[in-house]
């Protein structure tokens, strides 16, 4: 789960660097927020169907219902932490446009928002990675 | 004997993501299960986000449509009960 983090974050940063070189930064930001929130959204959609179907027989996912409601109750945690700082980021971009001081938050706000996808996505794989049993 | 209910879909998204794999570049690991479900349940959906990796990957102007894509997305993310449902 670590390596996977540490290797979305890095490229989620190379990709708004790399941007940089041929647009604005608050383009490349915007272009980051959006794939990174896509990102997240198709993790939770890819879980919730995953978990619907867990439900219906806990056991077979080596899971009970309490488990598998305890691992959703961290996923909407996660997510809610993604939504969030997406938030932040975004009105950021939005002030950066009439006040560059603000670029060191901006770039902060993107270091947050990299960490928060990574750890979602790395979350909901390890999650989605128990097949159920014959 | 439970059904599997992912290799049927990731089966069937493999063309797909092959054909987006060089939009998703370093992504691709990550997110290859993710959006393999997506492209199944959701196909319409799927699209739009290998049409924002292809706007990311020319570094295209925002759009209206972009604005309010990401605007959805944060409410959506901040109230997370709505994928359940």
């Amino acid at each position: 789960m670590t390596h996977h983090k540490h290797w979305f974050t890095t490229a989620l940063l190379a990709l708004t660097l790399s941007l940089c070189a041929c647009s604005s930064l608050s383009n490349s930001v915007f272009r980051t927020e959006l794939a990174a929130a896509s990102s997240a959204d198709a993790a939770l959609r890819g879980y919730a169907v995953y978990w619907k179907t867990a439900t219906n027989n806990p056991p077979a996912y080596n899971r009970t219902l309490d488990g598998l409601l305890a691992e959703r109750a961290l996923i909407e945690g996660l997510s809610k932490k993604v939504g969030a700082s997406i938030e932040v980021s975004e009105n950021l971009r939005q002030s950066y446009a009439t006040n560059s001081a603000v670029k060191p938050a901006l770039e902060a706000s993107l270091l947050t928002l990299s960490g928060n996808v990574s750890n979602i996505i790395a979350v909901v794989g390890q999650f989605i990675s128990v097949k159920p049993t014959p | 004997m439970p059904d599997d209910p992912l290799q049927p879909i990731i089966a069937a998204a493999n063309p797909i993501l092959q054909t987006i794999a060089p939009l998703l570049g370093p992504y691709g690991p990550p997110l290859s299960l993710g959006l393999a479900i997506l492209q199944k349940v959701e196909p319409t959906l799927f699209a739009e986000i290998a049409g924002i990796l292809e706007s990311i990957h020319n570094g295209g102007a925002i759009s209206d449509a972009d604005q309010a894509r990401l605007n959805g997305l944060i409410v959506s993310l901040k109230e997370p009960g709505g994928y359940f449902q």
